[in-house]
């Protein structure tokens, strides 16, 4: 069951056009990662998907209410809602704990509720011993924690993540890592934008491509995998090519080191064009075998 | 308390608590209001003694002359610490309650904090509250003292020199009335000017700009062009409100949250 879906959204800034035509659905207890390089729009379509913007045209539904070009989300929309931007939109001057409280006082949360809400999410990030420290103390890394527990204070239904693992270090965005997946297991849906590709194959339900404000590609990540994969071939040669057979491998798509030369194909019925575009270049070939793609670690 | 008033109330208890955790804005809330509630004072004090008479006669003309010299300088003091010291006086809530509200919704643009709040489940108009709830009590409070301790200190010395307390009086009590309608009126400018600009600089420059009539109501005073009286300050209570209603249901209305963050 979708819990948000975008229809044809777009979404200007003057004369800029951040977003077109955007359409995608975010299921419960899904995860979804938006995937792009910086300027592509990952960071407006998550702020619109948590009723930060408001869109320039198309709808959005959100929890079975529509919403229209120009309409804000209501109060009961956003209180299912958990937003973790690319700031950390924490108070310095306060605490830890003054932090906690306040947001949780926004979502109407005592004070104790908050605390041991609080408490309870920090010790599993393992950032426990920062509760009464004042926020402009801590590092990047302890911040990005702090600022995932003040979106989680109200148990969304819905968490929308721009690039969280950002500042951490390894092992840190590992464990945050396991605290999301956790959360589909408890039926929050969450929404991650990310730049490391290693990150969808350890996250990824469904994925986004985005590039230049518009989706380039959608779906889950075999289905994505097969359409960009085809094959990859690694012909071994008996002699390394000089330099104008090194051009002419790269003009074909070649990646040549030393001996070995690596070519993508559609499929394996363009090997022997491939063989005999080899020898035409007076290339050697000793033997040409397939290769399997590895995407950040996922095969 | 409804929902509603515990979230303006939780903003505003964190606005101000964010605020007084910094020692720069110790300067402004302390060093106007002790130079306006001990060093005019003084001033007056100091005036009256020494010069009251030469001045009473530039100011006050034919109404000084026709008194004996103790009564030209009571009457030059009541004259003074009322039509022209009073609306020097209003200045002091304006400039305290701007400097606070400067930071409110542009403080919050500047440190990237705005995201986190204007993705919560709040209502505009607990934000506005909030906001305004945050610059308008320390303002009022400051303001309350100021008043009290400038009106002990001159009725010490007219008391001591004259028998007479001049505080309180009908005219002070109206101004002391205005200051609050005064210092929500500055706030809910300064609060809307402060949701459209990008920092806090920009958002104190033109909040500046609001406390410029109040200050050019002492030269008008000096110079006999208008007297500050008790009806004119009840007046001003009644335009102030009109104005102060006006600005703050706009600001609401109109209120954007993705200027916050855009």
């Amino acid at each position: 069951m979708a819990i948000l879906e975008l229809k044809s959204i777009s979404k200007n800034f003057k004369e800029v056009r951040a977003l077109e035509d955007i359409s995608m659905s975010v299921e419960k207890g899904s995860i979804t990662v938006v995937i792009g390089p910086n300027g592509a729009g990952k960071s407006t379509m998550e702020k619109i998907m948590a009723g930060l913007y408001t869109q320039s045209s198309g709808a959005i539904v959100a929890f079975g209410k529509r919403f229209e070009r120009g309409e804000e989300y209501t109060p009961e929309i956003r209180e299912k809602i958990g937003y973790v931007g690319e700031n950390y939109a924490l108070y310095d001057n306060l605490t830890v704990k003054a932090n906690l409280e306040f947001f949780g006082a926004l979502y109407g949360i005592s004070k104790n509720e908050a605390d041991a809400a609080a408490q309870s999410m920090l010790r599993e990030l393992d950032a426990i011993e920062f509760f009464d420290r004042k926020v402009g103390t801590l590092s990047r890394g302890t911040k990005q924690k702090i600022a995932l527990c003040r979106a989680l204070i109200n148990e969304p239904e819905l968490l929308v993540l721009d690039e969280p693992t950002a500042f951490l270090d390894p092992y840190s965005a590992e464990t945050l890592r396991e605290k999301i997946e956790a959360l589909m297991h408890a039926n929050t849906a969450v929404v991650y934008a990310t730049q490391r590709l290693e990150e969808l194959g350890r996250l990824a339900g469904r994925v986004v491509l985005l590039n230049k404000g518009r989706i380039i590609a959608k779906g889950t990540l075999e289905e994505l995998l097969d359409k960009i994969r085809g094959i990859r071939v690694e012909a071994v040669l008996l002699n390394a090519p000089n330099q104008e057979q090194k051009k002419a491998l790269r003009k074909i798509g070649a990646l040549v080191t030393g001996n070995r030369a690596i070519i993508n194909v559609k499929s394996m019925k363009e090997l022997p064009s491939i063989s005999s575009s080899l020898v035409a270049l007076g290339l050697k070939v000793a033997t040409i075998s397939y290769l399997d793609y590895d995407l950040g670690g996922m095969k | 308390m409804e929902k509603e008033g515990k979230v303006a109330l939780a903003i505003a208890t964190k606005d101000m608590k964010e605020a007084f955790s910094s020692i720069d804005i110790y300067g402004p809330m302390l060093g106007i209001p002790l130079f306006f509630a001990i060093l005019l004072p003084i001033f007056t004090v100091y005036v009256s003694q020494y010069a009251g008479l030469q001045i009473a006669e530039r100011i006050l003309g034919p109404i000084a002359v026709s008194q004996t010299g103790t009564l030209n300088k009571l009457v030059f003091i009541k004259y003074f610490v009322t039509n022209v010291l009073g609306p020097i006086f209003l200045t002091m809530p304006v400039i305290t309650a701007s400097v606070l509200a400067a930071d409110s919704f542009a403080g919050e643009k500047e440190r990237k904090t705005a995201e986190a709040l204007l993705v919560a489940p709040i209502k505009n108009s607990d934000l506005f509250f909030g906001k305004i709830l945050a610059s308008a009590l320390p303002a009022f409070l400051i303001t309350l003292a100021v008043f009290a301790i400038y009106a002990v200190i001159i009725n010490y010395f007219t008391l001591g020199s004259y028998g007479v307390a001049l505080f309180p009086n009908a005219t002070w009590l109206l101004m002391l009335a205005d200051s609050p309608l005064l210092i929500l009126t500055t706030i809910g400018l300064v609060v809307v000017i402060s949701s459209r600009v990008k920092g806090i600089k920009e958002a104190q420059q033109i909040s500046a700009l609001i406390a410029l009539p109040i200050f050019l109501m002492p030269f008008i005073a000096v110079f006999n062009i208008f007297s500050f009286s008790a009806v004119f300050f009840g007046i001003l209570f009644v335009v102030l409100a009109l104005i102060c209603f006006a600005i703050l249901f706009t600001g609401i209305k109109k209120f954007n949250r993705e200027s916050m963050i855009a």
